[in-house]
């Protein structure tokens, strides 16, 4: 049996970076899977503006002391196309379940006695979930993301 | 003369499926195998849930296994070796990183301070140290050598941050290098951190944190290059150990042709840096850095670099 324990979506705009959003969950059963999906798209930011290479420019300038041609040029280049990046961290009733540091768009996660990569090995429990997407960074004018938790039982 | 250490080529930053990397933990572990790894730590970002199999996988093919996970915040990436917990890491604030290095040790394990001087947002955001250090008498370590992605890491810097932070006073920083692997092809520069460890381990880990902590390493490039110190007492010291005031010669030793062709050495102390020859009496301050060059002593030809050799007076253990 499957069901639906949390759904949202939103959009993030260009820009947005460094910052935490979470979603606290009250989970009313023991299920013996919790899936989470996340998707957010574009994923690649194919080409950067004049604006955006000024800021690579003194990014590179002020991080590592680099201003010589063409090594900063070719390192800006080489950046793209750069990845909007968000990941999704849990936290479950009793103790972080864990995180899933990736840029990939496309999140198919598990949490239980058998999750996915990033995520301990614990069963789940009824009570309070946090599910925080970190977002490291929006390149392109609009980001779309969405996220399901679902829960999963044997019937 | 029978050494009382075996020297491990060991690769302390490394990432799996578990965050970013390519590749699944037993996978990982071959690869770095391959390349000749005896001792490898696992520390993916902000994931602690590869370790029990990391280190299962290590014990099966006989490589010494260090937990552990790379505390990556958006304002630097802190290194916990032995951290097997997963770190809540949004309020870590830039004008406080010490709470990392606190949490760290409250749980036995080690600060590597990784990458410090590299890129970040938006190149690569969260990559860049933006944390203001005010007390660096909690780090462990530094990553003196990030090579996951050398041109954007200034490890030129970092090392000449490194020296001038023992002239300082703060002798107890060690030095890796840190492959912060993912799974890629190499980068073709392979800077391997040798940790002497000793004969015989109960806890093989846990030795191979205290060789760290300790100052037992050398780092090269690629192959083992041996550059110890004889003491005035004729005994032969590795990096990290204590060697009694008074003259010291440098003793090189390399397998087959590991050793360039055109070898020039420097000793960094507290006070200098000058060119130094094997065998030939030297005095150093405080401490001694040996580097080992190839042709020319610039970033560039750098084939070696100790851990501090340590002189004078007692420093604490
Ligand atoms: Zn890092
Ligand atoms: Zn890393």
């Amino acid at each position: 049996m499957r069901s639906t324990l949390f759904k949202t979506n939103g959009v993030f705009y260009r820009d947005t970076y460094y910052a935490h959003v979470s979603f606290l969950v009250e989970v009313r059963a023991a299920y013996r899977a919790i899936e989470i999906s996340f998707r957010y798209d574009p994923l690649f930011c194919e080409s950067a503006d004049e604006r955006q290479r000024e800021e690579m420019r003194q990014a590179l300038a002020e991080q590592i002391y680099r201003t010589d041609e063409p090594f900063v040029t070719e390192c800006m280049d080489r950046a793209y196309p750069i990845k909007n990046g968000i990941t999704v961290a849990v936290r479950g009733p009793e103790q972080w379940l864990g995180e899933h540091h990736a840029y990939t768009g496309h999140e198919e996660l598990v949490l239980g006695e058998r999750p996915s990569p990033g995520f301990f090995a614990v069963p789940n429990r009824e009570g309070q979930y946090e599910f925080v997407l970190h977002v490291f960074g929006i390149y392109t004018p609009e980001c779309r993301y969405s996220l399901e938790i679902v829960g999963v039982n044997e019937e | 003369m029978k050494q009382d250490y075996e020297w491990y080529n060991a690769q302390l930053h490394n990432h799996t499926c578990h965050s970013d990397g390519r590749a699944s933990v037993a996978k990982t572990i071959d690869l770095l195998r391959e390349r000749g790894a005896q001792v490898l730590a696992l520390t993916d970002h902000n994931a602690a849930s590869g370790n029990e199999e990391f280190l299962k996988c290590c014990a099966e093919r006989g490589v010494i296994g260090i937990r552990g996970n790379e505390i990556s915040t958006y304002f630097g990436h802190v290194v916990g070796l032995g951290l097997e917990e997963y770190v809540d890491w949004r309020y870590m604030r830039p004008d406080d990183p010490e709470s990392i290095f606190d949490l760290i040790h409250e749980r036995g394990g080690l600060c590597g301070y990784a990458h410090p001087i590299r890129i970040g947002y938006p190149l690569v955001p969260g990559c860049s140290w933006l944390f203001r250090i005010h007390d660096y008498s909690r780090i462990d370590y530094y990553e003196i050598l990030n090579t996951g992605d050398y041109l954007r890491s200034r490890n030129d810097m970092v090392i000449e941050e490194w020296i001038g932070k023992l002239r300082e006073g703060l002798l107890h920083l060690g030095a890796v290098s840190a492959l912060d692997y993912h799974g890629r092809p190499w980068h073709g520069h392979e800077y391997v951190t040798w940790l002497a460890l000793p004969h015989r381990m109960e806890n093989p880990e846990k030795s191979a944190m205290e060789a760290i902590r300790r100052q037992n390493m050398i780092v090269c490039k690629d192959r083992l290059i041996e550059l110890n110190l004889v003491g005035s007492d004729g005994k032969e010291y590795i990096p990290g150990e204590r060697v009694p005031d008074g003259p010291v010669r440098l003793r090189v030793r390399a397998e087959g042709d590991a050793l360039p062709a055109r070898p020039v050495y420097h000793a960094d102390d507290a006070d200098s840096r000058r060119e130094i020859r094997p065998d030939v009496p030297f005095e150093a301050k405080g401490f001694a850095v040996v580097r080992l060059f190839d042709g020319q002593a610039d970033f560039d030809h750098l084939v070696a670099i100790t851990n501090p050799f340590h002189f004078g007076g007692r420093r604490e253990q």
